[in-house]
């Protein structure tokens, strides 16, 4: 997308100046750095990290509970996005446990989620999980009901068998819809993993976080905090770039003026 | 060509609505030769997109039957409905890949009727690059790359402009000749009608039947000359009486 790149530069650039300002406020003492840290400080930090096996095994088991739950999330969000979008009974009848559970806080679920699994990556899993599905849920469900009927009738005028009309015509149809609910899922099932581990975990980068806070290591807290941000971030763009590349057929949209 | 016609008997259909049955289809008649061009015309909402979706077994005649005798059909509906994700080559094989994955003589024989239908320079275009003309030609070669028996078209022509409309006019004659199709082709175009077929039904408004069995004997191009533009219009002022009287 060499069209873009411009705009890379400027976020880039964003990035940087925001980095030196932080850094500058920091050393003239305008902010006090033992609380808001500087970019300098978190590097020092991350150079002199007593224990670092210890950081990267919390990531390692952060990463896993995060993968897992997006595994599972697409797939209860797909399965479960296709039905409702396929069954106008399904819709009625499930809906309003949809619209309910989505409004809900899944946080406040925690405690019964702890309460049935006990505490561990079960149970993180499974707060992650419930996070990480309903944006793939929703998404999957517009993306069927916003299937062009005649489509179908088309392939069934041409003899298409079911199959045939679910990989040619549904699938290819629904696939941006559900990489979009991919691409928000990313981060609301990171949210769901690290306040599992806020709440009730030994392990992750979530806990390690509350460990450094409570012993006022602030840098270290930083640290892990950018590294998350990093990480959701490359994750975003990621699948951004693959709904890009498959969404290559659509009229560009037109953008406003001024921008 | 001495094939069993297609034959059209005690179609009736009725569709549920808020103040009882709507019928539809009344018990209709209708004997269509093979290999020619038959045209129906009627006022709109007389059940023709019915008829064709019956025709092509997209919808089940609750009563009657309808005798096709064993030949292919192959729909172009008023919309061009491309899939908007595949190109204008790969839209085009859409039809034949329902059935079986495209061979490389497939392919060949797409891109070559689509160069015959002036799409040369769009095989990989996506379908949201394309004039409503365009895309319907696109359309129009879906159907024919699977070698139906019965091509059945409902209003194929009615959001083209005029131009090219006519130009599909005359490229749809082309492969009527050469492809020894027959055309069952939905209009309410009088002039249309007039210009491309050698039978005329006229239909009633609802509940439906044939009112006029129009058999037409004009030499093509028929839009060429005065004498050959007064036999069309002539045509059209027995299918205009016809369709007063229905
Ligand atoms: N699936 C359906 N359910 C109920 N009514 C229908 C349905 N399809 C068509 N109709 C009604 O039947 C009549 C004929 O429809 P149609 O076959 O589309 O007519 P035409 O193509 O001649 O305009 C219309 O009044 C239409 O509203
Ligand atoms: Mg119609």
């Amino acid at each position: 997308m060499r069209a873009a790149d411009p705009g890379r530069w400027i976020s880039l650039s964003a990035i940087v100046a925001f980095g030196l300002l932080w850094e500058l406020l920091a050393r003239t003492g305008a902010v006090d750095p033992v609380l808001v840290s500087a970019p300098s400080r978190i590097l020092t930090a991350a150079w002199r990290l007593s224990t670092p096996g210890a950081l990267l095994a919390d990531a390692g088991f952060t990463l896993r509970v995060f993968g897992v739950s997006l595994i599972l999330s697409t797939g209860i969000g797909v399965g479960l996005g296709a039905a409702i979008g396929t069954s106008a009974t399904l819709q009625r009848a499930l809906s309003p446990f949809i619209v309910g559970l989505n409004a809900l806080p899944k946080i406040v679920l925690m405690p019964l989620i702890v309460l049935w699994l006990g505490i561990g990556p079960a149970a993180n899993v499974s707060l992650a999980t419930l996070m990480g599905s309903f944006p793939i849920l929703t998404s999957t469900t517009a993306g069927i009901q916003s299937l062009d009927p005649d489509l179908i009738l088309l392939g069934r005028s041409f003899g298409a068998s079911r199959g045939r009309l679910w990989r040619d015509v549904v699938l290819p149809g629904v696939a941006p819809y559900v990489l979009s609910g991919i691409r928000v899922a990313v981060s609301y099932a990171m949210v769901g993993a690290l306040i599992a581990e806020f709440f009730a975990s030994s392990r992750g980068i979530g806990h390690r976080m509350i460990l450094y806070m409570s012993n006022f290591y602030v840098d270290a807290f930083f640290l892990c905090a950018v590294g998350v941000a990093a990480f959701v971030a490359g994750c975003t763009l990621l699948v951004a770039a693959l709904e890009r590349r498959l969404l290559r057929w659509r009229p560009p949209v037109p953008q406003p003026p001024g921008m | 060509m001495s094939v069993s016609p297609i034959e059209v008997r005690r179609l009736r259909v009725s569709y549920p609505s808020a103040r009882g049955p709507l019928e539809v289809l009344d018990h209709l008649e209708l004997t269509i030769p093979r290999g020619s061009f038959t045209s129906l015309i009627g006022p709109s909402g007389c059940g023709k997109s019915t008829l064709l979706r019956i025709l092509a077994g997209l919808q089940i005649a609750p009563e009657g039957t309808v005798e096709l005798h064993g030949a292919r059909t192959a729909t172009v509906f008023q919309r061009p409905t491309l899939l908007p994700w595949r190109t204008v080559l790969d839209n085009a094989l859409f039809g034949l890949a329902c059935r079986r994955p495209p061979t490389g003589d497939d392919r060949a024989a797409a891109t070559a009727l689509l160069l015959e239908l002036g799409l040369g320079d769009h095989l990989d275009a996506w379908p949201h690059t394309l004039s409503e003309g365009m895309a319907q030609r696109v359309n129009l070669a879906r159907a024919l790359l699977v070698r139906p028996d019965v091509l059945l078209m409902d209003e194929p022509f009615s959001a083209l402009d005029v131009q090219s409309r006519r130009a599909l006019h005359d490229d749809l004659l082309e492969r009527w000749r050469t492809d020894a199709l027959t055309v069952i082709l939905v209009s309410h175009d009088l002039e249309e009608v007039a210009y491309l077929s050698d039978w005329i039904g006229v239909l009633s408004d609802k509940p439906t039947r044939l009112v006029d069995w129009i058999g037409l004997e004009l030499p093509h191009p028929r839009r060429r000359g005065v004498q050959r533009r007064i036999a069309l219009l002539e045509v059209m002022d027995r299918l205009a009486g016809a369709l007063e009287q229905g």
